[in-house]
């Protein structure tokens, strides 16, 4: 027996085949704009971070330090003298070597091969000197508070006796090189601090006689040009 | 009837279902994570501009009075809550007899110990009289002509009797300290500077009350009983300590030729420029004048004095060096000279940390 029923398979096929192009499509084009949205949102986060990690890093690093006199900027670094830990001055040590006496607080101990020292006195004056050694003290300080460490200090000067305070720096460089901010600290190479995100052609410091600044211009899509300043020229 | 058709459409959209919400939810998870760190960024400048803000305020406040009785190595901290920053902890530390290290510490949360530090120097009044251990003071290339008395006093009975009141206003250790501490006080020094101490003329003369005129006649002014503080040519009233204006003492400024005629006044007067006590004039305390300091027709002048261009001092008149009045003056004024002065021209001594 035969049907008399006409058949429309070609046309369903061809609906449903247009039909289930039309959704893989729609579905394919969803995840496509969604994976495009993420890499851009997160393409425009690490922008916001890295600008973020620029200001926070180099407005504490100038904060701690004179213009001229601690850190110089140039077309394409900023070098300075990078602060690593104060100390409060005791005196000179017991043993009449010459040392002196400090009870010390800061990021790391401080190494004499690489750090020197800024030593500040009673009225205001300022002596840099090289740190030839630094080791713990047996010596008591009464200046010395929880959570400093009493050290002897050996330096490539003569002492006098109003010192009331020190810092320690490190020779350091920030660049804005390589599509990230790197700091370089005294010979050794150039470490990122920052996700790699700026377009290094429009990207570098700003040199204004009074202020020193940055422009920073993400990669295509990423934010626009954001410019931060840091820090006087003239002082404080 | 039976349903033999078969479709793989529930298991299609299923898939793509799991899709599409896998990766919406790495999208939710970028973005919270990255308004976690904004967040915290945020909230990290927050507190370390609280920091700030209450190691600035205290700056200007200065130490007070308990500073007297601190030795160098003591630490004072005064806990307070800013209503924008949170419970702060600020930390004066005494380092010298000048030389301060302050600092503030936010505590909030996830950012315990945030903190900022300045070295400051604030004037202690027994340093000072240390330091000036001179009747006068001038230039490195003032003359002074001292026709009339300049003198350092040299005994503790001759401080005591010079004037009655010094019995009355003046501990007995001024003396005594005075006497221990400095051996053999000069008459007339030289200074670099017309400055007490970091405090320079600038300085100074923003803190002063600026005189209303070049001439004035000082002198002590009651009304209703009390002090009048609002006439600037009421200088106190050293003759009679008991009396309202006995413990007035005053911070003056004057620019140009400023002529005392006359009075009485005690204090600390600043004058960018000459000045001229005239008419038996008497004043008690410290001056400091940039230019020429002109003592004449019978004025005294008892305390200290600093002219930067040099001095006269008419045969009659008088400049004596009183611990007890420049030490009462510098005392008293505490307030408004008290202010602490950076040390050092860095923002930050330290300590480090994640800055704005």
């Amino acid at each position: 027996m035969t049907s008399g029923r006409r058949g429309v398979s070609l046309p369903e096929v061809l609906v449903a085949l247009t039909l289930g192009v039309f959704v893989v499509h729609m579905g394919w084009s969803t995840i496509r704009g969604l994976e495009r949205f993420e890499e851009h949102a997160r393409g425009r986060g690490d922008t916001v971070l890295a600008a973020r990690v620029v200001r926070s890093v180099l407005r504490g690093e100038l904060a701690h330090g004179v213009a001229g006199r601690d850190w110089w900027v140039t077309a394409d670094s900023l070098s300075l003298r990078a602060f690593r830990g104060t100390a409060v001055v005791c005196g000179p040590s017991a043993d009449s070597t010459g040392a002196l006496l400090v009870a010390y607080a800061g990021d790391r101990r401080p190494e004499p091969a690489k750090d020197s020292v800024e030593l500040v006195g009673s009225d205001g004056s300022i002596a840099y000197f090289d740190l030839l050694t630094a080791s713990d003290a047996l010596d008591p300080c009464v200046l010395a508070v929880a959570g400093e460490v009493v050290m002897r200090w050996v330096v490539d000067g003569p002492l006098r006796d109003r010192w009331v305070a020190a810092r320690v720096f490190e020779r350091g460089g920030y660049h804005l090189t390589g599509s990230a901010l790197r700091y370089r600290s005294g010979a050794g190479g150039r470490q990122p601090l920052t996700p790699e995100v700026w377009d290094d052609r429009d990207t570098g410091w700003r040199l204004d006689p009074a202020s020193v600044s940055v422009s920073l211009r993400p990669t295509s899509g990423h934010g626009e040009v954001w410019g931060g300043f840091f820090a006087w020229i003239d002082g404080t | 009837m039976k349903n033999d058709e078969r479709g793989a459409v529930l298991v299609v959209v299923v898939l793509m279902a799991v899709a599409l919400y896998a990766m919406a939810h790495g999208l939710l998870l970028s973005a919270r994570h990255a308004l976690g760190t904004a967040s915290i960024g945020a909230s990290l400048l927050e507190v370390r501009v609280a920091a700030d803000a209450a190691l600035e305020e205290a700056r200007l406040e200065g130490v007070g009075r308990w500073a007297d009785s601190f030795g160098v190595g003591q630490r004072r901290v005064v806990s307070d809550t800013l209503p924008w920053g949170g419970p702060t902890r600020t930390t004066w530390r005494r380092l010298g007899r000048e030389a301060w290290l302050l600092g503030s510490t936010v505590e909030r949360a996830r950012f315990t110990g945030v903190a900022s530090e300045r070295l400051v120097w604030v004037y202690d009044v027994l340093e000072r009289i240390l330091e000036m251990s001179y009747a006068l003071a001038i230039g490195p290339s003032a003359t002074a002509s001292l026709a009339g008395t300049v003198r350092a006093s040299t005994t503790n009975e001759e401080r005591e009797v010079a004037d009655a009141t010094l019995r009355v206003v003046c501990d007995p250790w001024w003396s005594a300290w005075e006497a221990a501490s400095v051996e053999a006080p000069v008459v007339v020094a030289t200074v670099e500077t017309p400055a007490l101490g970091l405090l320079d003329l600038d300085q100074l003369l923003a803190r002063a009350s600026r005189l209303p005129g070049a001439t004035g006649t000082p002198g002590p002014r009651e009304v209703a009983g009390s002090c009048d503080p609002t006439d600037l040519w009421n200088w106190g009233d050293p003759d009679r300590p008991w009396r309202p204006c006995g413990g007035h003492f005053v911070l003056r400024s004057g620019v140009g030729v400023t002529t005392v005629a006359g009075g009485v006044g005690q204090g600390v007067v600043v004058v960018d420029g000459d000045l001229e006590l005239t008419a038996s004039a008497r004043h008690y305390g410290v001056v400091v004048v940039s230019g020429r300091l002109r003592v004449a027709e019978g004025a005294r002048l008892e305390g200290l004095a600093l002219a930067f261009g040099g001095a006269d001092v008419a045969a009659g008149a008088s400049i004596v060096r009183s611990v007890c009045r420049a030490g009462l003056a510098l005392d008293a004024l505490r307030d408004e000279l008290g202010v602490g002065i950076p040390l050092h021209s860095a923002m930050r001594f330290g300590p480090r940390g994640v800055a704005p």
